[in-house]
């Protein structure tokens, strides 16, 4: 069984024209040890997906419509609000985009980490503390003791993500959600956090949701690959084959777009980047049929009409496409 | 590093001085007033200022300024005692309601808006007068004033705050909601809670003034300055020092208080820090 299984997720936001969904009938899973990718635009509903994952979802503005999440046996949409509370932090686990604005500029390092601890009914202080220790150890933080007694502005970037990072493995959680880890940080520390990502979940098998809109990072760091597009997943499958291969008209229209790094001969003309033409709908219109008809090359009449249905092209490799042309 | 702010700000340096000397006055009282504020002469009455008396005598022959030093403690001490409670319990109702919202925040601030629909002396009279004036009465009286002002302040900084990334931060690692309020909500609006106690303290003193003026607070023949105004007022033009002196201490403390709160919110919101001086 899936480690974590989510199946047809549907996370409503009130707008002042009424419920629009953000996350639209959205089924995935992912298994222990592995990393699912989940790559779109900003606005696709990859940190929506998220949040409804951890219950995170602001109750004044969102609220999960429909579907199910399921997690050790468990729906985490049917859960009171205690228990979801107490599975956070120790089985299911998050990172965040911003590691600087994550940290309470208030609290040491050790302070912060500790924290996840203290949620979670642990307060024996000396305890803590080695457990704080181990941990900034186990995600590589040089000067463990030293970097503990350090406020959150006092160390650099990377340093402050490997320290959010040990903050979530405070238990040694089965799920890890990161959710654009290493967008705030430059390309080299980037590296140094994902691979410390990559290795943690072979050591402690975790189950990684690794949300990120670099193609680059998907195609490296993960097995499979989400990618949203409106609200919806419109094409899903092992990342190689996606890349290798890709059967969205949006899919393809992403991996075309990204810069590739070779020299050019001399006299070689430089070749124009593709693009997408259009935006990403808001999750404020109406539309009926597929969201990505209206920028999409290959749109036919029923685009308008139907919303697509998840079909199985070749075996785990499926998409929400009519469109039948890319083979 | 406040504190060298504060003395590099003339606003705040005259404010802390105003404040701190009435803080003085009041806590010195017994050993810098030179007659007992009680004290009746009759032959004394209604006195001009003078070097005996040097800010003159009242119809009873009593010593103005020794009643004016006396009379800043009732005032300190129910602005004190007041904003302090005021202070305890609206922040906490403020900033429960606005970290939960919903619902919570509905059974919360309804009450409070209720209270806040009323003018202040109205509400005041109509406690004290249920009451009875004591001074345990006028501190309850004037902090069930402020309970709803600072729920409303603390309410929206606490809404502001709950959105932050640590806050859901700490949400993600299981914390438990009161848990994050007292870590994470609570101390990041300390700074204006702060400079609102400080501007509030001005408003309490004023209504104590003007309970005590209207015959409901601090009783004669103790003295506070409310209660030497209205005496006074009688006689306005034969004795015009009567008012004059306890209007004046008034007017400075509350210039005082409002003076160091102004300078205390541009020196500890960062977002201001530099636009002014």
């Amino acid at each position: 069984m899936a480690l974590l299984d989510v199946n047809n997720l549907v996370t409503e936001f009130t707008t002042p024209a009424g419920p629009r969904r953000a996350v639209n009938e959205v089924s995935f899973a992912v298994q222990r040890g592995e990393i699912l990718g989940l790559v779109g635009e900003s606005g696709s509903g990859k940190s929506v997906t998220a949040l409804s994952i951890m219950g995170l979802v602001d109750n004044q503005v969102g609220r999960i419509a429909g579907g199910s999440i399921g997690f050790g046996g468990m729906d985490l949409t049917k859960l009171p609000a205690a228990e979801l509370r107490a599975l956070r932090g120790k089985r299911l686990s998050m990172i965040f985009q911003e590691p600087l604005s994550a940290l309470n500029p208030c609290y040491t390092i050790g302070d912060q980490i500790a924290e996840a601890f203290l949620a979670h009914g642990d307060t024996d202080k000396r305890k803590n503390h080695q457990r704080v220790l181990d941990l900034l150890r186990l995600v590589h933080i040089p000067d463990p003791e030293g970097v503990l007694r350090r406020y959150p502005h006092e160390i650099s970037g990377g340093m402050r993500q490997r320290a959010m990072i040990a903050m979530a493995l405070a238990y040694t959680p089965e799920l890890l959600i990161a959710d654009e880890p290493t967008t705030a940080l430059d390309v080299t520390i980037q590296a140094q956090v994902l691979n410390l990502i990559d290795r943690l979940r072979r050591e402690l098998s975790l189950g990684v949701v690794l949300i990120t809109h670099d193609i680059g990072i998907v195609a490296q760091y993960t097995d499979r690959v989400a990618v949203m597009y409106g609200g919806r997943i419109v094409e899903t499958g092992p990342t190689a084959e996606v890349f290798a291969a890709p059967k969205h008209p949006y899919t393809i229209g992403l991996l075309a777009s990204v810069p590739r790094l070779r020299h050019r001969k001399p006299g070689e003309k430089r070749t124009r980047l593709q693009e997408i033409p259009g935006s990403v709908p808001s999750i404020a219109e109406i539309t009926q049929g597929c969201r990505f008809a209206n920028r999409c090359a290959h749109s036919m009449p029923q685009c308008a009409q139907q919303v697509p249905p998840m079909r199985e092209r070749t075996a785990g490799h499926a998409t929400a496409c009519h469109w039948e042309g890319a083979a | 590093m406040i504190f060298s702010r504060i003395l590099k700000s003339p606003k705040a340096l005259t404010g802390l001085i105003l404040v701190g000397g009435m803080v003085l006055l009041a806590l010195l009282a017994p050993w810098i007033a030179p007659y007992d504020p009680l004290a009746i002469d009759p032959v004394a009455s209604n006195q001009a200022p003078s070097a005996q008396y040097w800010l003159g005598t009242d119809f009873f022959g009593r010593d103005v300024l020794s009643r004016m030093i006396w009379g800043a403690r009732p005032s300190l001490l129910i602005g004190f005692a007041s904003v302090l409670i005021g202070c305890v319990i609206g922040s906490l109702i403020g900033v429960t309601a606005g970290y939960f919202r919903g619902w919570v925040d509905a059974v919360l601030m309804r009450p409070v808006d209720v209270l806040l629909s009323f003018p202040i002396v109205v509400l005041a009279l109509a406690m004290v007068a249920a009451l009875g004036p004591s001074l345990i009465n006028l501190i309850l009286t004037i902090s069930l004033l402020f309970v709803p002002r600072f729920a409303r302040v603390v309410r929206g900084e606490a809404m502001a705050l709950r959105e932050l990334d640590y806050v859901e931060a700490a949400r993600a690692c299981g914390q438990r909601p009161f848990a994050i309020i007292a870590r994470h909500v609570l101390p990041n609006a300390t700074a204006q809670i702060i400079v609102t106690c400080t501007v509030f303290m001005a408003n309490a003193i004023l209504v104590e003034a003007g309970l005590s003026f209207l015959g409901v607070g601090v009783t004669p023949p103790e003295p506070s300055w409310g209660n030497m105004l209205a005496e006074g007022r009688n006689n306005i033009l034969g004795a015009p020092w009567l008012t004059t002196f306890p209007g004046l201490m008034l007017t400075m403390t509350l210039v005082g208080f409002n003076l160091l709160g102004d300078a205390l919110r541009d020196i500890l919101d960062p977002r201001l820090r530099g636009l002014h001086n």
